[in-house]
């Protein structure tokens, strides 16, 4: 009787010890971020909040990182009205409805009050909202990663390794560079020679004709196929260039494309409308819209920092200008 | 006999007040101690009353409560009161200035010019520091009020309508260029500094806090300097040349002290607009008081109305938290019409 109640009292003690022993700390690392910040942050973060849709949650969501909450948009015809996420409402249908991340304001004016009812252990913000990093790190360890750096696979790299999901890039990587690989070796036993391919990323905007030599997935994929760029985009120092109407000519060549967006009153049909605003007869001066090779990729989901747009865009261009017979532009 | 006399220290501190300046003072510091309480108990982060208590008089490191209570919705409350006691005495001081119930701040330019210089430094310069968009926005507003200053100066009676003309004229121009920035820059760009330029105190620490908080006290004394110069440019460049007093200089200092004033304010939260011309005429028309009285209630009166759009604004739609300066718009521009139309009606009978 004895023994059983000793017995009974040690597992007591034993199991009230366990209950009530305080949480094991989070094993913490020093992480430098874009602006030099050197902030403490989880080894394997478990309640991620991030301040920006097609840039931060798109990816966490797309490597399955542990994300509570998203700033998102309202956007007229989207979702009902209701707010979205960017990027990751278009790829994978990712809604604040549907799934546990919670809403916690907009992009450009995050509720910092909603973050922190939420005990964040780790916080994603874009440099653009960095004037508010003060408030952000009282409430959880504080990241700012800079979106509008390149190349984009390095800044999803960074997202990764502040997140502790280096394992789940790497894995997306990989099968992102075999589909790459495939493509290129199709190219080959194609005989194509990709540099010989001069494919323009343009769009017009209201009264502006604007080239890009760098505009997310669009661009990105151009180049790791090995297209070539007009001249006047390949000098380029920035990101991208307006041009003259009357510069339409260096602009020319085999395939143009140009990203539509998927929201209301700004679709495939008011873009090329809008080329024909600013230009006049754009469509038969061009070697591309006159020959049918002007490709259209839909801009939400080509702007969303992920390999799913990756692949995407990849088998746009590879059913549009790869597998196709296709009109040669002649200088 | 609406005044009454007061004398302290044999004399040495003197002055003649309304009656019912005391009472209205006396009134605003409870309704702004009011709002105070809500913004400290309201929020998207639900405190109940005694943990709020308990958050207020034994703050704990590392508590949420501390956390939201201490650093986000004290420094907020406070900044959107200096801020608006700022733009509120800013627009005092140019109506009282140009003898023109419609003056504010945008009209000497400074809320364009810090406009325009950060819209400029968002957008040519995307990689440059946060750190110098208030000192931009700051060095906008002064450049711009200068130049308004400096095309207006002259000698003639006229001054006052002068002044009122080229700031308008410039002001426009000020715009019209902001407005080709936003179109012809970054979409992101551009929506960043459309972000910045609704006037908002959602970023304020206590650091933005300490920056007021100085800045006010630095301008305080001028405050009280400006108060009789006011009271007699009241009566127009003549008569208050004929007083003996100096109305190019009295007038530049009051302009300066209402830029100053305003660009600080503008330099931390944007441009909050409706403050600088409501909170003064409010005043007005709650007691026609002297100047010094006028400043002191009005600076009341500006606190109260931006922390009263900035509570609403992160509360009524929370999680989305609308920028004080369009809950303040929102709110000042059917006050301010009533009060136009009160006006009209008055003139006429």
């Amino acid at each position: 009787m004895k023994f059983l109640c000793l017995f009974a009292l040690t597992a007591a003690v034993g199991i009230s010890v366990v209950a009530l022993a305080p949480a094991q700390a989070q094993e913490t690392r020093i992480f430098v971020d874009g602006l030099g910040h050197e902030v403490e942050i989880p080894v394997k973060p478990k309640r991620i909040v991030s301040l920006r849709g097609e840039q931060f949650t798109a990816p966490l969501v797309e490597m399955g990182a542990p994300i509570v909450a998203s700033v998102g948009d309202v956007v007229e015809g989207v979702n009902d009205g209701r707010p979205v996420i960017r990027g990751a409402y278009e790829l994978f249908h990712t809604t604040f409805e549907n799934s546990d991340i919670a809403f916690v304001g907009t992009t450009h004016q995050p509720d910092v009050e909603a973050i922190a009812a939420l005990k964040p252990d780790l916080i994603l913000v874009p440099d653009f909202a960095a004037e508010n990093y003060s408030r952000y790190s009282v409430v959880a360890p504080t990241v700012v990663i800079k979106i509008w750096s390149n190349p984009a696979r390095e800044r999803y790299r960074r997202i990764a390794d502040a997140t502790g999901m280096l394992d789940a890039f790497e894995r997306l990587a990989n099968l992102y560079d075999f589909r790459l690989g495939e493509a290129r070796h199709l190219i080959e036993e194609e005989g194509i020679d990709a540099q010989d391919i001069v494919v323009a990323v343009a769009e017009v905007n209201g009264k502006r004709l604007r080239v890009f030599k760098h505009y997310d997935a669009m661009t990105a994929v151009l180049s790791d196929l090995g297209f070539s760029r007009p001249e006047v985009v390949d000098g380029l120092n920035g990101e991208r260039l307006d041009l003259s109407p009357e510069q339409l000519q260096s602009i020319d060549g085999d395939f143009l494309v140009s990203s539509y967006s998927e929201r209301r009153f700004s679709g495939p049909s008011e873009l090329r409308a809008n080329w024909d605003n600013l230009i006049p007869g754009w469509d038969a001066f061009l070697h591309a819209p006159r020959h049918n090779q002007h490709i259209l990729i839909p801009r939400e989901i080509m702007r969303a920092l992920s390999f799913r747009a990756l692949e995407e865009v990849l088998a746009i261009y590879m059913s549009n200008i790869v597998t196709r017979k296709f009109v040669p532009f002649e200088d | 006999m609406n005044d009454f006399s007061f004398r302290f220290f044999d004399g040495r501190i003197s002055g003649r007040l309304h009656r019912y300046a005391p009472v209205l003072a006396v009134l605003f510091t409870i309704l702004l101690l009011t709002l105070l309480a809500t913004s400290a108990a309201m929020g998207s982060f639900e405190i109940s009353l005694p943990g709020l208590w308990a958050a207020l008089t034994s703050p704990a490191s590392g508590q949420t409560e501390t956390t939201v209570l201490w650093e986000l919705r004290l420094p907020r409350f406070i900044a959107a009161c200096l801020v608006g006691a700022m733009l509120g005495l800013s627009g005092a001081l140019l109506q009282g200035v140009t003898r023109n119930p419609l003056a504010d701040p945008s009209l000497v330019g400074v809320s364009q010019g810090a406009s325009l210089a950060v819209v400029a430094l968002i957008i040519l310069f995307p990689t440059t520091s946060l750190f110098w968009r208030p000192l931009c926005a700051f060095g906008g507003a002064i450049l711009a009020s200068l130049l308004i200053q400096w095309i207006s100066a002259g000698r003639s009676s006229a001054q006052s309508l002068r002044f009122i003309l080229v700031g308008i004229g410039l002001a426009a121009l000020i715009s019209s260029v902001t407005t080709a920035a936003l179109t012809y820059g970054q979409i992101n760009l551009a929506m960043e500094a459309l972000s910045w330029l609704a006037g908002s105190v959602h970023t304020a620490s206590w650091k933005v806090c300490q920056v007021l908080i100085i800045g006010f006290l630095v301008l305080s004394p001028l405050l009280v300097w400006v108060a009789s110069p006011l009271a007699v440019l009241r009566f127009g460049p003549e008569i208050s040349s004929a007083l003996g007093l100096n109305v190019r200089r009295a007038r530049f200092t009051v302009i300066t002290l209402s830029v100053a004033l305003a660009a600080l304010a503008v330099s931390v939260a944007g441009p909050i607009g409706f403050v600088g011309l409501l909170a003064p005429q409010l005043v007005h028309r709650l007691i026609p008081s002297r100047p010094g009285t006028h400043l002191f209630l009005t600076a009341f009166v500006g606190a109260l109305i931006v922390a009263l759009a900035d509570l609403v604004g992160r509360t009524a739609a929370a999680p989305i938290q609308l920028p004080a300066g369009l809950v303040s718009s929102i709110i000042g521009a059917p006050i301010f019409a009533i009060l136009l139309l009160r006006r009209v009606r008055t003139s006429l009978s």
